[in-house]
């Protein structure tokens, strides 16, 4: 097994845990997420559950059955505590059936799913929780009187995995939530390295992906941000980074070389190649076996038309010539840059005690994960990026690790701005496009009212927000401003100040974004994007590894 | 066969043009957009359509459906690019036949038709790998910046169908049989009655169709037109309504030749939603706002309107009426996504008949309610509803174009335009 020095377990006794809050408030925070402990550790995580879950050991090179790798091997240990989490997903999925889709018209989404959000959130908080029942006691050792438990550390990343309540949506978000539910556990010691690797990555990740899809089908719930045919896939992301991994027989070639696999080893010729993703017979057959396929046939089953039309990403991974070793390191290349490098991804991801934000450390090692599954001959072990003794080690032990300023709330999902607001807003969420300049309400604002989100503007706008028709809890109080003529002073009354206001054309004509947004061509763009005011920047600075296009 | 006309032929077969050819479609095309208004002035009759996102076969089941153009006058409510395979040949098409045939086809800005929601949502991504640079996606976002915010048809009938069944509502289903026809009620219930399938369950109960002066008068915004201006008109957005404009006057002050902007009137229009609520409320998709049915009628009223139609929200079933059929939703995108199972509507208004429009009979109309005031009559309007068209014909690429995380060579550059050797910069997704 991989070396797992920066994952070493922390004593739940000793250790400090914080409520954990969203600290990505901008897009002008992503950097600052990529230097930091939270994020060496999810990418040292991924990294070693990747390693586990090759037959081509990383280190030594040696290739073992592939076969022993699949889904269904009876050879793969699930142990007591990883088979705990299983069934706690288990009786989740359980509680579907309680919460049937709600018949009749309707738009897109179905809002029986906040019936079901609303039974697992009682299910999982309170006193009998489902978490003490399946989480490894040593876990969630018992904290002093007014200190912060684990269980109240851990509880928003499960809660978080399973879609947005009020959007009707699910994505790559909630399944990074997920993914650090796990990890959480595995830094509280709750499994044992070089034993529960298969199991997590493999087993429990194909029950949860298994409840997900349930839920999408169910209540047709809206992929998160989707882009459409742009996108790898609608909802899911770490299917295809572990499951290229179950399949990697040999390291990653250049198309120019030859492979060199191992001829005697087993169950090498069963192991499907990266273009069957376009033969459904073989999508079939091996979609129980492999997370990957498991992917493609969910794709198969919930879009109809030509794969390579709907999916172009998938298929054109499908034509890479170095072999799954080549996809399994491009997928977590991109798993980098899409999704922990997307502002509108991140921008919900909690930090706490164990997912730390910290401060900038010049002894954090900074550089973005850039390899999968190592070629032995290239690298040895210690190559491997991200390891030694980095911030990583420091994540919980030292007095930094404690946030310092974690409101105490009560624990809500992360995704969900308001669980109890009007279901008024949520009905308007269906498969719509959101800005991607949005940005969390609690970052604009203070008032605790949580209905919605703003349209991003400059910080400077930001500590003054301007008044909004509606920002009241309670919209059914809102009238339109020149109907009643009160509430707000905006917009003016009618007069001749509005008339001069819709001459000049939107609010914020005069301010620089929208000057720039007139000018011709290149530099306005440029400058424009200098300003930093949304979604443009996602994709110019989200990536750190590789320059994005600048979009002109 | 004149340029134009041979860049209309291969992207009628879903087929790119030379990226020099784009340049000059784009340049011709600003060129006209340039003199149209925030507001286009459009004639009945005409074709309402919907977000279209790059689905390109089954725009060409639209214009099959709706007839072809220029036989049939179309007006587009935007969001023709992202998420679809086709974003490019879809606008590039829709662009090439509004320059050929000018008055024939009205283009209108959606909020996909914008730089930065391009750049997340799919457009940059399919002209990056099309034709290798952004050269393309550039030109189209400078056309983009020029197109109307909205549009005001004029002159529209009162009923649809023949002499003998005169209706104010037909929808014709998938196959072209009619499924649902609806007669004018005369008797002052007007459309809002509860058994009308095309309508949302109760609205919410305020009256707000009660009219006081003649129509045409008051801060109309058909003043430009000299025909029909007397049944109304309807105002084409593909959002919806602003907290900024109340009046149909005060969009026609924007200055719109810009980036979509992140809030204020032009923002809104582009991103608004209509909802069950009283007043505004916040969008949760972080732009624009939600406006409920008081908003609506009281906007109408004000602007001698009969009807708004907008987009830029799936519906399961193509069209969805809303308050009191005030507002109406239309969705051009069948199977939205290859996924979301729906059909697609295009709505027909049809052409005011001499001596039969709806001014002849409009002030007899009853009032309804407490019998204040008077109901103001809609449109005739035929809702042709379709599929997504048939795929079998489309047959699988040759080439698989690998992406740069792919490669050992993450700086690999190479192109023709319009044929393979594609390079991917970055796709995103979240």
């Amino acid at each position: 097994m991989a070396s797992n020095t920066d994952l070493r377990p922390i004593d739940p006794a000793k250790h400090i845990f914080a409520i954990p809050a969203k600290r990505i408030h901008v897009q002008e925070d992503v950097p600052h997420f990529i230097t930091s402990p939270a994020y060496k550790l999810i990418t040292d995580f991924i990294l070693h559950l990747n390693a586990s879950a090759s037959p081509l050991n990383p280190v030594t090179g040696e290739l073992r059955n592939p076969q022993n790798y699949t889904l269904t091997s009876p050879t793969i240990d699930v142990s007591p505590e990883v088979d705990g989490i299983i069934q706690l997903i288990h009786k989740l999925e359980a509680l579907v059936a309680q919460a049937p889709p709600d018949p009749g018209p309707r738009r897109f989404g179905n809002t029986a799913y906040r019936h079901w959000y609303a039974l697992v959130e009682d299910a999982l908080g309170g006193p009998s929780s489902l978490l003490d029942q399946y989480l490894p006691a040593s876990v969630l050792t018992p904290k002093g009187e007014g200190e912060v438990t684990a269980k109240q550390e851990l509880l928003p990343y499960l809660l978080g995995s399973f879609g947005s309540s009020q959007r009707l949506d699910y994505g790559t978000g909630h399944e990074l939530s997920f993914l650090a539910f796990l990890c959480g556990i595995w830094m509280l010691g709750g499994f044992q390295a070089g034993r529960d690797e298969l199991g997590l990555a493999l087993k429990c990740l194909d029950a949860y992906l298994h409840l997900v899809r349930r839920l999408v089908t169910t209540y047709t719930l809206e992929p998160a941000g989707s882009h459409g045919v742009w996108g790898l896939d609608d909802h899911s992301f770490l299917p295809y980074i572990f499951g290229s991994a179950e399949l990697t027989t040999h390291p990653p070639t250049d198309s120019s070389s030859s492979s060199t696999v191992p001829a005697n080893v087993e169950g090498l010729e069963d192991v499907p190649k990266p273009g069957d993703v376009v033969k459904s017979l073989v999508v079939e057959r091996e979609r129980l076996r492999n997370l990957y396929f498991g992917a493609i046939g969910f794709i198969y089953d919930v879009k109809k038309g030509p794969f390579w039309e709907h999916s172009p990403i998938l298929y054109d991974i499908s034509g890479v010539q170095g072999g799954w070793g080549k996809i399994n390191k491009g997928m977590i290349k991109m798993f980098n840059a899409e999704v922990l490098g997307k502002f509108p991804v991140v921008q919900h991801f909690r930090f706490g005690s164990i997912f730390n934000w910290g401060r900038p450390d010049s002894s954090a090692n900074t550089t973005a994960i850039t390899a999968g599954i190592q070629t032995p001959h290239a690298s040895g072990p210690g190559a491997r990026t991200g390891s030694g003794a980095g911030a990583g080690s420091s994540v919980s032990s030292g007095p930094g690790a404690r946030a310092p300023e974690n409101p105490i709330t009560s624990t809500a999902a992360p995704w969900a701005r308001n669980p109890t607001q009007s279901p008024t807003i949520g009905s308007n969420t269906d498969f719509t496009t959101r800005a991607p300049w949005d940005i969390p309400a609690s970052t604009v604002n203070q008032t605790g009212s949580t209905v919605g989100r703003f349209p991003a503007e400059s910080s400077a706008s930001r500590t003054a927000p301007r008044p909004l028709p509606g920002r009241e809890p309670s919209m059914e109080d809102a009238r339109a401003p020149w109907a009643t003529g009160e509430a707000d002073k905006h917009p003016p009354s009618p007069d001749i100040t509005q008339a001069t206001e819709a001459n000049l054309g939107p609010r914020r004509t005069s301010s620089p974004d929208s000057k720039l947004a007139t000018m011709e061509g290149e530099e306005g763009r440029l400058r424009r994007g200098s300003v930093g005011t949304g979604g443009v920047r996602v994709a110019e600075t989200g990536d750190l590894r590789k320059k994005a296009p600048p979009p002109h | 066969m004149s340029d134009l006309d041979h860049a209309i032929s291969l992207l009628r077969s879903c087929k790119p043009i030379p990226e020099p050819a784009v340049r000059e479609l784009c340049y011709k095309a600003r060129e006209l957009l340039i003199e149209e208004s925030n507001v286009q002035l459009v004639d009945a009759p005409v074709t309402i359509c919907g977000d279209i996102h790059g689905q390109f076969h089954d725009l060409m089941e639209l214009f099959r459906v709706g007839g072809d153009v220029p036989e049939t006058n179309y007006l587009f409510m935007g969001d023709f690019v992202d998420r679809g395979f086709y974003s490019l040949e879809s606008f590039l098409l829709l662009l090439s036949l509004k320059v050929r045939y000018p008055d024939r086809i009205t283009l209108i800005r959606g909020n996909h038709e914008s730089r930065q929601i391009t750049t997340v949502y799919g457009f940059y991504d399919e002209c990056l790998r099309k034709y290798g640079s952004a050269n393309v996606w550039r030109y189209c976002c400078e056309v983009f910046d020029y197109l109307a915010l909205g549009a005001l048809v004029v002159g529209a009938g009162s009923f649809v169908g023949d002499e003998t069944e005169e209706c104010e509502v037909e929808v014709v289903g998938v196959g072209g049989d009619v499924v649902t026809r609806l007669k004018r009620r005369d008797d002052g219930a007007g459309l809002m009655n509860a058994a009308n399938p095309l309508q949302e369950g109760s609205a919410s109960g305020g009256d707000g169709g009660t009219v006081g002066g003649p129509p045409g008068s008051g801060a109309s915004g058909s003043s430009g037109g000299t025909k029909g201006v007397n049944n109304g008109a309807v105002l084409c957005v593909h959002g919806g309504l602003s907290p900024l404009v109340d009046s149909v006057d005060k969009i026609r002050l924007l200055d719109r030749k810009q980036e979509v902007p992140h809030e204020g009137a032009m923002c809104d229009l582009l991103w608004s939603d209509p909802d069950e609520i009283d007043g505004w409320g916040l969008s949760p998709r972080g732009a624009g706002f939600l406006f409920g049915a008081d908003i609506v009628k009281h906007f109408n009223h004000l602007n001698n309107l009969t009807l708004i139609a907008r987009a830029h929200q799936l519906v399961m079933e193509g069209f969805k009426e809303m308050f009191d059929s005030s507002i109406v939703t239309v969705w051009s995108a069948p199977n939205y996504c290859y996924r979301c199972g729906n059909v697609a509507a295009i709505l027909e208004l049809g052409e005011e008949r001499n001596g039969s429009g709806a001014g002849a009979q409009w002030s007899a109309t009853a009032g309804r309610g407490q019998g204040s005031g008077v109901v103001r009559r809609g449109p005739g309007r035929r809702y042709r509803v379709f599929e997504a068209a048939p795929q079998d014909s489309r047959g699988m690429p040759a080439k698989k174009p690998v992406a740069d995380y792919f490669l050992v060579n993450i700086t690999f550059r190479r192109r023709k335009p319009g044929v393979g050797g594609f390079s991917w910069a970055l796709f995103r997704m979240t």
